[in-house]
This record gives C-alpha cells, sequence and structure tokens, in this order.
C-alpha cells in the first residue's frame, strides 16, 4: 500500500482529487499509483461524478415561483452566544415563579461550599446546554458541545457533590413520603421545556432528536436549579433519587419525543 | 490517473464569496439575487445528492425539496460565516428525511448494498477496481457520508463538520475509520481477487442505515 521510501499518507492525508491530477506532486502520483484506497477514490471522481452544467438539475419553476411569491425580508438570526444567554436566561423566570410559589428554604439552609458546588454545577450546565442548543439552530454551525457528552458529566460531578457534600441517608418509608419534589422538579422542567421549545423554533431545527434533547438536558438543570433553591431536606439519598430523579425523568422524556419527531 | 479532473467543484472556492454576497440579499428579499442563488445551488445540490447512492434515483426532487427548505431556513445563514455547509446541512437533512419516508412508504423498497450495485454509476475507467459503491457497502452509514462529502464531493473537514452537526475531531475519526476498512477490504480483495473478504461478518458489506 506505502510505495517504498515515499511519504506515509496517515489519517485524512489521503489524496484529495479535487484538484486536478496534473497538479500532484510526483510523490502523490506515486502514492496513487500504489495506494489502492486513492484509486478507488480518484475512480469515483472519474465515475462521471462531476455533473456537466448541461446536464445539471435546473431550476423548477415552480420552486421559482413558490419562492418568489413568499419573498421577504427576514432578520437574520442572533449569533449563538446571544441565543445562549436567552436559553440561560429562560431559567430565571422559572426559578423565581418556584421561588413565589414554593419557598427558598433549601437556598438558605445549604452550607456556602455546598451552595456554590451545586449552583457552579447548574450554572457550567445551563450555559453549556445553552450554547448546545444555539447551535442546534443554526445549520452549518460547528458543534462544540456535546450534549450527551455534557448531560453525563453534569451527571457525574452532581452525584460527586452530594456524596461529598450530603452524608445522611433516610429509609424507604420516609423517601418514599418526600416524593413532593420529584412533582416540583418536573414542573419546572416542563415549564422550561415549554419556553425552550417556543424559542427553539425561530431557528432551523433541523436534527429534533439532538434539539429535544438538549432541551431536556436544560429542563433537567432547571429543576435541579429550582429543587436545590426550594427543598431544605439535605439528606443524600433524598436529594439523589428525587432531585436527580427530576433531572433524569426530564432528559428521558425529551429522548422519547425527539425518537418521536425524528 | 489519464485525465484531470477539472469540474464544478473545483470552482467551489471562487463562487463562495458570491454565493454568500447573494444569500444576503436574498435574505434581504432581492429577486435578482435569490433566482440567481438558487439556480448557482442546483448544480452544487445535484452533486450532492448525485454522489450519495440512496439518493441518486431522486435527485431532481430533492433538490427542490432542498431549495425550499433553504427558503424556508434562510433567517438562519449568519452574514460572514460560509454558506455551503449551511446549505449542505440542510440538504443532510432532505436525505435522511427522503430515506426515513422511502422506508415508512416501503419496507422491501430499503437499499441494501445489493441494491446500491444496481443503481451505482456508470462503469469506473479502473475496472481491476471494485467500484465505488461496492467499496461503500461496506462501510457504515456515518463513515460512507464523511468520506463521500470528503473525496467525492471535495469538502474541507471543517465543512464536512458542518454540514453534519459533528466537530472535526469527529469528521477525521470516521476518515480514518474508513480507510482503515477499505484499506482491508482492498487488501483481501487484491490477494483472492474477490470483493468480498473472507473474513468474518465484520468484513461483510453492512446494511444500509438510517443516517441521521
Amino acid at each position: 500500500m506505502k510505495p517504498p521510501g515515499a511519504r506515509s499518507y496517515e489519517i485524512g492525508q489521503h489524496l484529495n482529487f479535487v484538484v486536478p491530477a496534473a497538479a500532484l506532486s510526483s510523490e502523490e502520483q506515486l502514492h496513487l499509483s500504489q495506494c489502492l484506497v486513492c484509486q478507488a477514490l480518484y475512480n469515483a471522481k472519474l465515475g462521471a461524478r462531476t455533473v456537466p452544467e448541461s446536464e445539471a438539475t435546473p431550476l423548477s419553476d415552480r420552486v421559482l415561483a413558490s419562492v418568489l411569491a413568499d419573498l421577504k425580508p427576514v432578520k437574520p438570526i442572533s449569533a449563538p452566544w446571544v441565543l445562549a444567554t436567552a436559553f440561560t436566561a429562560v431559567l430565571m423566570p422559572v426559578l423565581a415563579l418556584a421561588v413565589w410559589l414554593t419557598g427558598s428554604e433549601g437556598f438558605f439552609a445549604l452550607s456556602g461550599m455546598a451552595k456554590m458546588l451545586m449552583l457552579s454545577i447548574i450554572g457550567v450546565g445551563a450555559l453549556l446546554l445553552s450554547f448546545s442548543l444555539a447551535q442546534r439552530m443554526i445549520p452549518g454551525s460547528l458543534q462544540r458541545v456535546p450534549v450527551l457528552q455534557v448531560a453525563l458529566a453534569l451527571a457525574v460531578a452532581f452525584i460527586f457533590v452530594v456524596a461529598l457534600m450530603f452524608h445522611d441517608v433516610t429509609d424507604w418509608k420516609t423517601l418514599a413520603m418526600q416524593r413532593t419534589c420529584l412533582w416540583l422538579g418536573i414542573a419546572a422542567a416542563v415549564v422550561t421545556a415549554t419556553l425552550g421549545s417556543l424559542m427553539v423554533r425561530r431557528g432551523a431545527w433541523i436534527n429534533r432528536f439532538a434539539t429535544a434533547v438538549s432541551i431536556g438536558a436544560l429542563s433537567g438543570v432547571s429543576a435541579l436549579l429550582v429543587l436545590t433553591v426550594h427543598c431544605p431536606i439535605l439528606k443524600a439519598t433524598h436529594i439523589l433519587v428525587w432531585h436527580g430523579g427530576a433531572a433524569a425523568v426530564a432528559i428521558l422524556a425529551a429522548w422519547l419525543v425527539g425518537r418521536r419527531l425524528e | 490517473m489519464s485525465e484531470p479532473i477539472v469540474g464544478p467543484i473545483s470552482q467551489k472556492e471562487d463562487d463562495s464569496p458570491q454565493l454568500e454576497q447573494l444569500m444576503v440579499a436574498y435574505q434581504q428579499a432581492d429577486a435578482s439575487a435569490t433566482e440567481r442563488l438558487l439556480s448557482m445551488l442546483c448544480p452544487i445540490l445535484g452533486r450532492f445528492f448525485g454522489s450519495m447512492p440512496d439518493t441518486r434515483l431522486a435527485v431532481d426532487d430533492l433538490v427542490q425539496e432542498t431549495l425550499l427548505r433553504v427558503h424556508r431556513a434562510r433567517h438562519t445563514y449568519r452574514a460572514g460565516e460560509p454558506l455551503l455547509p449551511w446549505v449542505y446541512a440542510i440538504a443532510r437533512h432532505t436525505r435522511v428525511d427522503h430515506f426515513r419516508k422511502t422506508r415508512r412508504q416501503s419496507k422491501e423498497e430499503q437499499l441494501d448494498p445489493s441494491e446500491l450495485q444496481a443503481h451505482a454509476a456508470p462503469p469506473t475507467p479502473n475496472q481491476s477496481l471494485p467500484d465505488f459503491e461496492t467499496l461503500m457497502g461496506y462501510l457504515p452509514d456515518s463513515q460512507r457520508e464523511v468520506l463521500t462529502m470528503l473525496k467525492v464531493l471535495g469538502m474541507t473537514v471543517d465543512e464536512v463538520a458542518r454540514a453534519t452537526s459533528s466537530t472535526g475531531g469527529a469528521v477525521k475519526q470516521k476518515a480514518h475509520r474508513a480507510y482503515e476498512k477499505l484499506r482491508a477490504v482492498l487488501e483481501n480483495w487484491q490477494a483472492t481477487g474477490s470483493h468480498f473478504p473472507s473474513g468474518g461478518a465484520k468484513d461483510q458489506p453492512v446494511a444500509r442505515k438510517e443516517g441521521a
């Protein structure tokens, strides 16, 4: 495969035959003569892939008429960082509503360190997921924030902080009676998801599954934020099961909705 | 390797700035710029769909459908960004939707490697090698798509990453895996004189999967 004495073509360095073969260096031509992968790709290029202009698909009159009939000035979508800020800001009215309805005892019950760690996870998570959502709205964006990895990292960080800061456990009977937090978290997630979905409609929304999972993950973070501020029960099992459970339900529901939308 | 490849793709870089200017004018409802831009996008999209085995039979319909989607999504183009990855991203999802639609309509019409053979392009000049579609049949859809975009359409890694909503690293990784797979297939083919390697199931052509 590799010509003796010639340069080795590693990842992504196989010849790109968009350039005329005549423009290839002698070393590259030697590689082409001996590399079966490159020959196969070269043949693909020769196999009438380049459609002559005369045979190219013409613009349909019907499509042109339809486009021109609907032609009106549009305002280009905002920059991704503006969209990301807007998505993060969605959490604020949800939090304000929850505090107004249910209070904020949890925030004052937390120690300074626990407050800082929990809010850092929530803040970083909200920013990253908001940026991911913003990128999803614009076709052709580089996806710099992989939503599944971010969600996984947040889950690990959440479990780590809970294990580090909260040690008390609850018996199963008491735990079952504390499930109000699950419903409150789910309610916060539903409100966040609804607002997020309305905002996403401004974009192209071409990858529906990934967009839905991003919205679900952001809604899960919103649920965690609301519960962290509201809930004064500082037991590890309660936080993991009901607070973490609300976030997990949000992501799972978004996953299922995303599959349905595809 | 007898004659140079000089096709419309090689003009892409020259056209790109103009395409982007036309797109901005399109957003401002300039009718002549709109018509010119859409006309210029037709052959580009035609090559895109023509290079994918599963869409080769419906190029015209898919090009027109993509142009309508481009129209509906025109506000999501941001001035200063490259236009072609934006267009390819929309075209790619048109292709995915087309595949889902045809799969829903008729399960038995689902494309598999043997059908890809039937839809193959005209014979390639070097008949001593298996044709491109045969080789592509050995790759999973994601690798097939990346390799076609990189090597047949001549897109850069960055453009492919943008078009596939991925990252440059992921594109390079898929391309690398595709090269390794093709290399194994071709070496086996060279040794045995057969397209079909004698290895295990991992060396057999893969069934066409959804390209989400």
